[in-house]
Order: structure tokens, then sequence, then C-alpha cells
């Protein structure tokens, strides 16, 4: 969970990113779902910040693919 | 032969040549799990279907084969059992969720397909966090398995029920399935073996998906030795599923014998042997004196490091969350309060990820792949904990705790790297605790012969739960 008083995405963002995503939840719902994002967003974010090589995914395929 | 009462704590490896040499009926085997089962069952909820009158007439037809001189093999006549996530044709396959009580599939599994093939007895399904991810979950289709060393605590996941049956003597063998460690956290808890192969290495087709890139399933059984032999009978390639690989399987019960003389033991100190947050010492203290004792087994121990890896659990969790919410994302937009309340929240946190929070995950994916293979270069296997605490109670289990608490499983869910779990001791309050042995892709015989070696010498193995 994020540290108490750390508030990384306000409720009414939250809101807004659960309609985009087009899920269908209450009010009780988005409260018990927030904390739980607040901290994988931390997690997350972390992810996008450290420093990787530059490329992606590749589809590839061994020589033999045909076989 | 040992009265019926005692047979319930013989190990696959042990029963085998009885069977073989016709000292031991697979009936009489067969009645005394399901007699253990309806003696002990009801404080442990580990079965979710049992499969009684299927199991003894498979347990009659292998009596009659090996009687007509048609032995298959050490699983022929061995009763095991299944998490409910495998498809077993004519047989309710729930994945533990009211979203799916009543499915019956019509085809088996091609793991299940090759155990009954060996000539393995099938006991019945056993109990799981809902669609392998969560929690212990009073919300889910059934109640949550318990942990036979304290019922009290949870027997760990997503493996419940077979983590629990093995360890209370309700089957030889288990089928188990691992996305983030949910085959070596039960095993951990509980007290038992068992390995998560390479991925590739056996065939997923037929089991109920939670992350198709980081899915693996695999055995959990009380020795390493009985590991090595269902996994012997479940590895190979599969035209069905086109992540396995096509190479060969060695023979993983003559690796065993090797011992550790000469292999190096990596240990990656960091995030591993750290004392943090939710890591409870005494796990990593038990890690320790593993070393020790494969230190005087002749293994050579030696330091590695992984940079990235304080970055596996997250990759591992937005990889697992985005691919399974995929999978469910129709259930979820419709009838989401037919999923348990655990598991709905991280399936829905799935629906809110990006796609560059995805693929951020997986190119973190390689950076960890290839870090890991460089520490496999320098050493033969890696050591570490397999679960950073014991079992926590059910009660008051925090929904949060397989997102905030240090997975030294996950970052081999990431890897695809073959893993084995073994019993590293009893904690304080004599719950079981881990040790995993990480190995070289392909590699898990290896992994197994580290596994067994400890095993034979520590002999955690003597000391079964009190039930």
């Amino acid at each position: 969970m994020a540290e108490a008083g750390e508030s990384t995405v306000s409720m009414e963002d939250f809101r807004a990113l659960v309609r985009v995503a087009r899920l269908p939840l209450d009010d009780s719902e988005l409260e018990e779902l927030l904390p739980l994002y607040q901290f994988l967003k931390q997690r997350v974010d972390m992810l996008h910040e450290a420093d990787l090589p530059l490329g992606g995914q590749a589809m590839t395929f061994p020589a033999d693919w045909s076989k | 032969m040992a009265l019926s009462s005692e047979l319930h704590y013989l190990t696959i490896g042990e029963a085998a040549p009885l069977i073989a040499s016709g000292e031991l009926s697979p009936v009489e085997l067969t009645r005394a799990y399901l007699a253990r089962i309806d003696a002990v069952d009801g404080q442990l909820d580990s079965f979710v279907t049992i499969t009684a009158d299927f199991a003894l007439s498979q347990a009659r037809q292998a009596e009659a084969e090996i009687r007509a001189g048609k032995y298959r093999g050490p699983l022929h006549g061995i009763p095991i059992a299944l998490k409910d996530l495998y498809d077993t044709a004519g047989i309710r396959t729930t994945a533990m969720s009211r979203v799916t009580p009543d499915r019956v599939p019509d085809e088996d599994a091609t793991t299940v397909a090759k155990l009954y093939e060996a000539g393995a007895v099938l006991l019945g399904k056993l109990a799981m966090h809902e669609f392998a991810l969560g929690g212990p979950d009073f919300t889910s289709l059934f109640p949550p398995a318990r942990n036979p060393w304290n019922t009290a605590h949870m027997p760990g996941g997503s493996s419940s029920g077979s983590g629990a049956a093995v360890a209370a003597g309700l089957c030889m063998g288990a089928l188990g399935s691992d996305t983030g460690g949910s085959i070596r956290g039960p095993a951990s808890m509980c007290g038992i073996a068992g390995i998560k192969p390479t991925f590739g290495r056996v065939s997923n087709f037929g089991v109920v998906p939670l992350s198709w890139s980081q899915d693996h399933c695999g055995p959990m059984t009380w020795t390493v030795e009985d590991c090595a032999i269902m996994l012997q009978a479940i590895a190979g390639y599969d035209p069905k599923d086109p992540t396995t690989a096509d190479v060969p399987v060695p023979d993983y019960l003559t690796a065993l014998r090797d011992g550790v003389r000469g292999l190096t033991i990596g240990v990656p100190r960091e995030y591993f042997y750290e004392e943090s947050p939710g890591v409870d010492v005494q796990v990593i203290q038990a890690a320790e004196r593993g070393l020790e004792t494969l230190s005087e087994l002749g293994a050579e121990i030696r330091d590695v490091e992984i940079p990235h890896i304080k970055y596996a659990q997250t990759a591992n969790q937005v990889i697992m969350m985005s691919e399974a919410y995929s999978f469910h994302e129709a259930n979820l937009k419709t009838r989401r309060h037919d999923y348990g309340n655990l598991v709905r929240s991280r399936f829905l946190l799935g629906g809110l990820l990006s796609a560059s929070d995805y693929n951020q995950a997986l190119r973190m994916r390689r950076v960890i792949k290839d870090e890991m293979a460089e520490a496999l270069h320098q050493a033969d296997v890696l050591v570490t904990p397999t679960y950073a605490s014991p079992a926590p109670e059910i009660e008051g289990y925090a929904g949060a705790t397989t997102l905030t608490q240090p997975s030294f499983t996950g970052p081999f869910n990431v890897s695809g790297l073959p893993a084995v779990s073994t019993p590293s001791g009893l904690s304080d309050a004599g719950l079981p605790m881990g040790l995993q042995i990480v190995g070289r892709p392909f590699d898990e015989a290896t992994a197994l012969r580290v596994a067994h070696a400890y095993e034979q010498t520590a002999r955690y193995i003597d000391r079964r739960p009190p039930m």
C-alpha cells in the first residue's frame, strides 16, 4: 500500500481512469481498489524510471521456422 | 506389507517397487488414501472433488495390468490429485470460482493424459486460490484449504490444496501450477518438495491460464525423488502447446545420484538475503544453514549479482495482471461479482495498467533474464530462501500481502528458469520454511540433484505434520 498520507492518485483521477477502462465499478469498489492501485502505481513508476537498454520486444523466428 | 493405516505416508519412490513386485496392491493403496481423505480432510478442506469410483476403477485396472506383467513404471497404481484448474474429461474443473462452478471439460489436459498413461490413479481435484491468484478467500466457490502443520494458518497458494494434501498424506503427489510462486510457496509453507520447471518444459494445454507467458505446471510431492518421478512423466514437447520446447528430456532419477561435490552454488545476496519489511529473518537464517550444509557436502559457494532483481517482482505482477485481465475481461465487465473479493481486485488492477506499463515490464524481463543467465555462467545453480515468511494465519489475512511482501519466487517466473523448493526447517512456531534451488534453462536435473542432496542430509522429510 502507499505510505500513510501519501496519495499518488486522487479519487477523481482514479474514477476517470476506471471510466476510460470501461469498468462499471461503484463507489465502494473504487474506494476499495484505490489504495491497491496507488501502491501498484508507485511500483510501476519505478519500472518506468529504470535505465533500460534501447530496443523492445521483437517477433523472432528460428531459421527452420517452416518445418 | 504395512497396515493400511500406515500406507498414506509411503513415498512414491518407496511404493513403486512394492507395487511392481506385487507386494502392494494399488487397490489397497487407493482405499487407504480414500479412507485417509475421509478421516482428515474435514480439517483441511484440501479436496474440492473426490473421484473415489474413478480412482478405484483405475486402481483395479493397474492391478490387473501389473499381474499380467504389464508394469508401466513408477507411477503405475500411484494415487495422485490435481489442482482444480487441470482439465479432466468428464470431471468438474472449477478453478475454485463461481464463474465456472459446473464446468466439465471434454478433454484432459496434456499433463493429465500423460499421468494416466503412466498409470497414475486420480483421487480427486484440489482446492486452490481462485483462478490461481489472490489468497485464502471465503468468498470463493469453496472454503480455503488449511495448513496441516497448524490449521489456523494458510498452506500457501495458489496451489493450496496440493500443498496441504501432500503434506498430510492425502495423496502421494499432486500437480500444482506456478505463475509467481504458486508451487514453491505452498511447498515451502507445507514442508514438501515442489518444482517449477523451465518455461516450455511442461505443456500448459488444458490448464486454466492466469498469465500465458509466466504459467508453469509442475509436481508437488513429499520428496525430491518423487518430484523427479512425476516430472519425468509430464515433461516434453506437446504439439497442442506451442510454448513447449522440442528439447530432449533427461533421466531425472539417475541425475539425483550424483551429489553436489564439484558444483558451484551462486548466492544472490542482494534482495534474497537482506532483512527488510515483510521478510522473517528465520527464513534467511535457514537458507544460510542450507548453504553451510551444501558447502560441507562439497559444493563451492560463490556470491553472484543480479543488478535489476529489485524490479523483478513488479515485472512479474504487471505481466501477470495484464495477461489475466485480457483473459477475464468479458466476465469482469458483465459478472464481476461472481469473482471472489481477492482475485477480483487483482484482475481489475490489470485493466488499469497501460500498454506502456506492460511493455516496460517485458523490457525489464529481458534484462533480468540476461542477468540471471550471466549469474548462471558463474554458477551451476542459485540458492535462495523460497518464501519470505512461514505460513500466515488465515483469519485476518491481508489481501495486499501478495503485492507488498517481497517475492523470492516471482523473479524466476519472469526469467522462466527452473526452480525447486525443499524444506529448510521449522520456524520457532513449528511452521515449515523452504530452500529454493534455481537451475539453468532446461537443467531441472541439476536443480533436483542439489535439492535431493540437501534433503537427504538435512532430513526434514523425517517429520510429518501432527495429523
